[in-house]
């Protein structure tokens, strides 16, 4: 079958279009042996069928991150039929550069300019049939979000692969020293020999090695000798030499009226103070009346209230009651702590409305571009803790769940970085299921509700100052690309916060429901009982009842089992006051849920997560122990 | 036309891009990713509390330390 690999930045409108090529038929993997993941889908064109690649950001053909090393190997190992470049269309001179590169790697290229109309907004005028001259491949205009273009973008593409030519021709001009290296090769590869040429003088160590397997003796010595002459910046000087020949293709074909974008709003949100005052409106409107009352109050009550626990599960019950008769089994299925009981009602009925509420929320956030710009008014903010502004993405999704949370922490550049941000989350950052009830238990009590902010928020900063005096190195700069101010489109954001829905259920949904059998266990064997029996010199020493082991051991299953059962115990009235907020703040520090647990292991290795854990355990019991001291 | 840093620019002064003082070759490709390159025109925008640049039809936010490393020519 004929492939495509899509390649560009992030934040062109790749995805949006892979998505519109593919439908929703898409699988996604990890590179093997990488985090960096590749989605892959299959699409219909006129009758032919066809694999299509989605791909990490690329820049260049020389990579710094391993999401541009990752895209290059899959081209190198597939050599698509046909590459499609995206293009943020406004920004055309500076991305040209790489589909010139695409170009001289030997590769069929389809050039697209998205986001014409932010382009044309913006006030740059595109010649489109000139361009397509002078670059001497295909230039399609398009506006993905609104749908415009994409007919012509498929008719083009197949066109081209029913050409069933695979192979650019060659035409770019190329800089003397690396001609002269090309000239020296002799095999064949994946990508033109003036591509490996280029990678080889720049002492790419992969095509070193590759070039020393493949060339006989005389071609590496001429290689050499090439090599010897080269300056140590040449990668720069190539890069300059690209640029030079992209404004020279460009010269008379994209025109640009520059038109001041003078922009209240974004002015107020990179202020410091008007920056304040709109992540109190954000968290207010976003986490508290959209993710709050309406995902944890009004569709929790009418999913797992109603739908659930009025209708579903009492006929589900009745009818289990009169098939299996009593004892085990039955127990496991649909007893105080059945699959279907526990796991089903909580993962269908409580995380289901709050997390794709929050996924909702963050999905609109992240469209519209103030996510960017909330991460540079925090990265003062941020700066004292270790991190930059970038860790406001993986920091705010952790109000989300966690456990996303801790994956994410991926995006940051530094292993340092990494394990603070992972021992904050884990620590200080509640996610939305527990969020919700903590919210909604503390809420009859404002000034409960005030105090427990305080303590968690002031948990959260001095934790953070201690991790960056006493892991080594250095908080790493920041820098990022602020995207226009948009209004996000409806569908964009449903299809985002869909993927993250299918995500969290794939990955979650088993935890639960193993985690429903487990505490079926517990109980069965009387485990349960000696577990919470044993934490009970633990509640005493915090000044809580014995029963609220059993509430934490509930929390470290899932963070949200636990908020649940202080919930129950406060309505029977056995927990008030100022036990309340201790009971709330403990848990909210307490250990990070199994899930979560569970991924830290994988991503920071078992000794740091259980280094993060234990401490975690350590922040917890300490500060409860000392607020019960504060209360007395 | 003096030869100054980035961050040494008052806010909507613009420039243009003559050297990248640092010879860290991950810094290098970090800045040329947004676009930061010799040659190329920079308006400051902002620089409290860090530094927004406008260069070519993109805003990009850089720490200090990035700014001070960029050498232009500005105009007034």
């Amino acid at each position: 079958m004929q492939s495509i690999v899509l390649i560009g930045n992030p934040n062109v409108g790749k995805s949006v279009l892979f998505y519109r090529l593919t439908g929703n038929y898409v699988t996604v993997a990890n590179y093997p042996g990488t985090t960096v993941e590749i989605t892959k889908g299959q699409a219909n064109l006129g009758g032919r069928s066809f694999i299509v690649y989605d791909t990490p950001g690329m820049y260049s053909f020389s990579p710094i991150t391993e999401e541009e090393a990752v895209t290059r190997r899959l081209l190198w190992e597939l050599v698509p039929d046909l590459v499609v470049h995206v293009v943020d269309a406004k920004n055309l001179p500076r991305m040209l550069p790489l589909t010139l590169e695409l170009i001289s790697a030997g590769f069929q290229v389809i050039l697209v300019l998205n986001m014409m109309d932010e382009a044309e907004k913006a006030g740059v005028k595109i010649d489109l049939t000139r361009l397509a001259e002078r670059v001497g491949v295909p230039v399609v205009a398009t506006a993905f979000t609104h749908g415009c273009g994409l007919t012509a973008l498929k008719r083009e593409i197949f066109k081209l692969l029913a050409a069933q030519k695979t192979r650019q021709k060659l035409f770019l001009r190329e800089h003397p020293q690396v001609a002269k290296a090309t000239s020296c090769l002799q095999a064949q590869y994946p990508f033109s020999r003036q591509m490996i040429a280029r990678l080889y003088l720049e002492e790419d160590q992969e095509i070193i090695k590759l070039v020393h397997q493949k060339e006989n003796k005389k071609a590496q010595e001429c290689l050499a000798a090439c090599l010897a002459q080269v300056k140590k910046q040449l990668d720069h000087e190539l890069m300059l030499f690209r640029l030079r020949q992209a404004e020279i293709m460009l010269a008379g074909v994209f025109r640009s009226v520059r038109r001041s974008q003078a922009n209240r709003l974004e002015d107020l949100m990179l202020q410091p103070l008007g920056g304040f005052l709109l992540v109190v409106v954000v968290a207010y409107v976003g986490l508290y009346l959209i993710v709050g009352r309406f995902g944890a109050g009004y569709l929790v009550d009418l999913l797992e209230g109603v739908l659930l626990g009025e209708i579903v599960l009492p006929a589900i019950s009745f009818w289990f009651h009169k098939l299996i008769p009593p004892g085990v089994t039955l127990d496991l299925l649909v007893g105080d702590f059945g699959i279907l009981t526990l796991g089903l009602r909580y993962a269908l009925g409580v995380i289901l409305p709050i997390v794709s509420t929050y996924f909702f929320v963050f999905a609109w956030l992240e469209d519209s571009g103030y996510l960017p710009r909330l991460a540079f008014w925090a990265n003062g903010w941020m700066r004292p803790l270790g991190l930059n502004g970038r860790a406001v993405l993986p920091l705010t999704l952790g109000f989300g769940c966690g456990t996303m949370a801790v994956l994410v922490t991926r995006t940051l550049e530094s292993t340092r970085e990494r394990i603070i941000a992972t021992f904050l989350l884990a620590v200080a950052v509640p996610c939305s299921a527990q969020l919700g009830l903590i919210l909604a238990l503390l809420s009859a009590e404002p000034a409960l509700l005030l105090l427990w902010l305080i303590l968690v928020g002031g948990i959260f900063f001095i934790s953070g100052k201690i991790l960056n005096s006493l892991l080594p190195g250095q908080q790493v700069p920041f820098f990022l690309e602020l995207p226009p101010l948009r209004f996000p489109a409806f569908s964009a954001i449903m299809q985002k916060t869909w993927a993250r829905m299918r995500w969290y259920f794939k990955e979650i949904c088993p935890v639960f429901i193993g985690i429903s059998v487990l505490l079926w266990f517990l109980q069965q064997t009387g485990l349960l009982q000696q577990i919470s029996a044993s934490l009970a010199p633990v509640m005493m020493f915090l000044g809580l009842p014995a029963q609220m082991g059993t509430v934490f051991l509930f929390g470290f299953l899932r963070r949200d089992y636990g908020a649940a059962g202080l919930w129950d115990l406060y309505q029977q009235g056995i927990v008030g006051g100022g036990q309340l907020l201790i009971a709330a703040v403990v848990l909210t520090l307490f250990l990070p849920c199994l899930a979560q647990l569970g991924i830290m292991i994988r991503e920071r290795g078992l000794f740091f997560a259980l280094l993060i854990a234990g401490s975690a355990l350590l922040v917890a019991v300490t500060a409860g122990f000392l607020l019960r001291l504060l209360l007395a | 036309m003096g030869r100054i840093a980035l961050s040494q620019m008052r806010s909507g002064q613009r420039g243009k891009i003559v050297e990248l003082a640092t010879h860290d070759r991950t810094i290098l490709r970090k800045l040329r990713s947004l676009g930061i390159i010799p040659g190329v025109s920079v308006r400051l925008l902002r620089s409290i509390p860090d530094t927004v640049i406008e260069i070519g039809h993109t805003k990009v936010a850089l720490d200090r330390r990035y700014a001070a490393l960029i050498m232009v020519s500005s105009k007034n």
